[in-house]
């Protein structure tokens, strides 16, 4: 084959750059768009159910019974952080020492480097964000406005919604937009009892059901995806052999394949996006092939990057030419910096003596959810910004463990009732700095030749008011319900535990103090697009995915209606 | 690794029998374990004394008892595998303590009778101090309670597990919830 034949064979329309939640939407959007588009994954294959190899297993089948051995977590700490990195899902999470990375401050990168990314993991809590999230900065003076406002992303949250599948309930607050909702699964009596007391004791606070991307009632464009209702089996970590949830491999992935117009290539470590300084524009990307790893060029008319927030910044950074000798898109000198996360140091645990008559049955993979109400209409507290909380409160079952013998045996059959347990975690915004930032490491590389990232992020006195305020808040509202044994806890968990990390190559109106326009496309290689959480001007207080959904299936959008009138 | 002939005979016994006795010619101290460790070191007759001490927690009634349930190997494999070295040494040094006392209670563990097993469990049950001896009773016995309720047994004869419930019912009356584990 010549070389010419070569380089046709290695040509798209389009190329994404990571197969996760944003990865796999904008496949998704791409494809059906008629683009020929080349999916490019750092990791192995992962197929929708034949490739989730605990999904179905009996607790008793896990040798060590979910946990994970100590040796593994010695030499794993980061991810060992991580609530989900246990037994039976152990193998979708990246090991610290296959992928090093360097802290100059605390930072837990939790990663997930196969096909669906992260969407394998997610806690798949879905909220909205409000007007007043996307004016948040504007207002408040920090970061840079966000170039777009709730009305333009409106009705790509619903687009995204209904594909997706949202379970929900229309609780009609301005600071939690309702949106196209599946019916919501329960609330049990302790959560709609503090639901009543809040609402009694606060005109401005709330508690909903929390809404998550789970299949309550599967509509027709589900079922055509292969998909089930969710079984509430809350095994969801392990991937879901129902396809309950929303996972690229289930959802996304399987119908940009039967498109025919997708080509995914796994065992694909991207090095870096090649620019043409005689072109003006972007016109591939260098991979380095993690089986052989030879380095091998793929070319397109457009690029999406959704690697997840902080590789899309690596891999930006480590796109150096003479147009761009700082990274690619860099003339503001802003790649890599304002990267931000959700504080989720604090959380509250207590017991509820009511309720003694009634308890829960099944399973439920969500919870009830708080939404921000610290500084909404305007500033009223010594921080700026505030938090969202999640809420939750069950039964609990104990089991006696008193006694040897034919005592113990019977003992352990018993199942005693004990009170209702009640707890909250927070989810505080944080304020994006040009002191939180990642960059390329001077010296250390990884096994694929490519710089190591450095990560230097941390809490500030915002962070630490904020968290002090959730404590006090929570305690009180825990108060005014009548809850007991009250224990609010500042974790002390460092900056990435939350994994929603975000920034770095942040939205904007100014190419002088931003990287992307408001159709996060680079303000100066336009058919470079970052849609994951790298784009991110601010942090809100909501768990990002569905923004990052809908922000990309929107540029995807936009990036076609460009290519067509040949603008890019 | 060959399985040695008397690690195999050994294994024949115990798929055959069940809670077959082992014939006291193979407790010698110096004789391997059953199960493979990394770290811990645990000869033959150790792993009988904690065989006779699952079996002494839960005893085999009208439904199996810890013996039958491998309780002790399942421990064993906790430890070893996920617990620190510290641990493991506190852990040896306890199994010693603990043989020390069933000496100077009545003679080896595993020479007692039924009843004499679970006294000398009892009276560690309700035992006060905090030594070796008492970290190695309470961190054996409750691994083995640990194994007993994650076990298939359990989880489909005494507390069922379902793995799809297929319903989430947020207030229900208590007695009248469905048996979920």
């Amino acid at each position: 084959m010549g070389t010419n034949d070569s380089i046709k064979s290695r040509t798209y329309d389009a190329i994404v750059i990571g197969s996760g939640i944003s990865g796999g939407w904008a496949a998704k959007e791409l494809c059906e768009k008629g683009l020929k588009t080349l999916v490019l994954e750092r990791g192995r294959d992962v197929r929708h159910i034949q490739d989730y190899p605990t999904t179905n297993k009996m607790p008793w089948e896990f040798p060590h019974r979910g946990e994970v051995p100590y040796e593994i977590q010695k030499a794993n700490p980061v991810v060992s952080r991580c609530y989900a990195f246990r037994e039976d899902a152990a193998h979708f999470f990246t090991k610290d020492t296959e992928h090093p990375y360097v802290q100059e401050q605390p930072f837990d990168w939790i990663r997930g480097y196969q096909v669906g990314g992260k969407s394998l993991l997610w806690a798949r809590q879905t909220q909205r964000w409000s007007e007043f999230d996307f004016e948040g900065p504007a207002r408040d003076g920090f970061a840079v406005d966000w170039p777009i406002r709730y009305k333009d992303i409106a009705p790509w949250y619903s687009y995204v919604e209904k594909f997706a599948g949202i379970s929900g309930n229309k609780d009609g607050l301005d600071i939690l937009p309702d949106g196209e909702f599946l019916p919501p699964m329960e609330l049990n009596c302790v959560e709609k009892y503090f639901v009543q007391s809040v609402g009694k004791s606060y005109k401005d606070r709330h508690v909903v059901y929390a809404r998550c991307a789970h299949l309550t009632e599967p509509q027709p464009v589900h079922l055509q995806q292969g998909r089930g209702q969710c079984q509430k089996r809350n095994l969801c970590q392990r991937g879901c052999p129902f396809g309950g949830y929303y996972a690229s491999n289930s959802t996304t992935i399987p119908w940009a394949q039967k498109t025919g117009n997708m080509t995914l290539r796994p065992h694909s470590v991207v090095h870096s996006i090649l620019y043409d300084d005689a072109k003006g524009k972007a016109v591939g990307v260098r991979v380095i092939d993690d089986v052989t790893k030879d380095a091998i060029d793929f070319y397109a008319r457009i690029i999406f990057v959704n690697a997840a927030a902080l590789n899309t910044n690596l891999i930006l950074l480590n796109s150096k030419s003479s147009r761009f000798p700082n990274g690619l898109g860099n003339d503001s000198g802003v790649l890599g910096k304002y990267v931000a996360f959700h504080n989720y140091r604090a959380y509250i645990n207590a017991t509820h003596e009511g309720h003694l008559d009634i308890t829960t049955d099944g399973r439920r993979p969500t919870s009830g959810y708080i939404p921000r109400f610290r500084n909404v209409h305007q500033q009223e507290t010594d921080f700026l910004r505030g938090y969202a909380a999640g809420f939750g409160a069950d039964r609990v079952n104990t089991t006696p463990r008193d006694g040897v013998g034919t005592t113990l045996k019977d003992n352990l059959a018993k199942s005693e009732m004990g009170p209702w347990r009640v707890g909250s975690h927070m989810m505080g915004e944080t304020i994006p700095k040009e002191s939180n930032y990642v960059a390329l490491d001077d010296s250390l590389k990884d096994a694929w030749g490519i710089p190591q990232l450095k990560i230097s992020v941390t809490y500030d006195d915002n962070d630490e008011k904020m968290t002090k305020d959730y404590m006090e808040q929570l305690t009180e509202m825990f108060e005014k319900a009548g809850f007991k044994d009250i224990k609010a806890v500042d974790g002390k968990r460092a900056p990435g535990n939350d994994i929603h990390e975000m920034g770095g190559v942040r939205m904007g109106r100014d190419p002088k103090t931003s990287v992307l326009n408001g159709w996060n496309q680079m303000h100066a290689v336009p058919n470079v697009f970052v849609t994951d959480g790298a784009c991110m001007t601010s942090t809100a207080t909501q768990n990002p995915s569905l923004t990052y959904m809908a922000l990309t299936a929107r540029a995807a959008d936009y990036a076609v209606q460009e290519m067509k009138k040949g603008n890019i | 690794m060959s399985i040695s002939r008397r690690t195999a005979l050994k294994q024949f016994l115990v798929l055959a029998g069940g809670a077959a006795l082992i014939p006291a010619c193979m407790q010698a101290d110096g004789g391997a374990a059953s199960i493979n460790l990394k770290h811990l070191t645990i000869n033959a007759s150790d792993e009988q004394l904690l065989a006779d001490m699952a079996e002494t927690f839960l005893p085999a009634t009208d439904t199996p008892g810890g013996k039958d349930l491998y309780l002790h190997h399942f421990a064993l494999t906790m430890l070893d595998d996920c617990h620190s070295p510290e641990e493991h040494k506190a852990f040896e040094k306890g199994l010693d303590a603990f043989k020390d006392f069933t000496k100077k209670n009545g003679g080896a563990f595993s020479t007692l009778t039924a009843q004499q097993r679970t006294a000398l469990l009892e009276q560690l049950e309700s035992r006060k101090d905090e030594d070796e001896l008492q970290h190695f009773y309470k961190k054996t016995k409750n691994l083995m309670i640990h194994g007993y309720l994650t076990s298939k047994h359990y989880l489909t004869k005494v507390r069922v597990y379902e793995l799809v419930p297929g319903r989430y019912r947020g207030c229900v009356p208590v007695g009248e919830g469905k048996k979920a584990a």
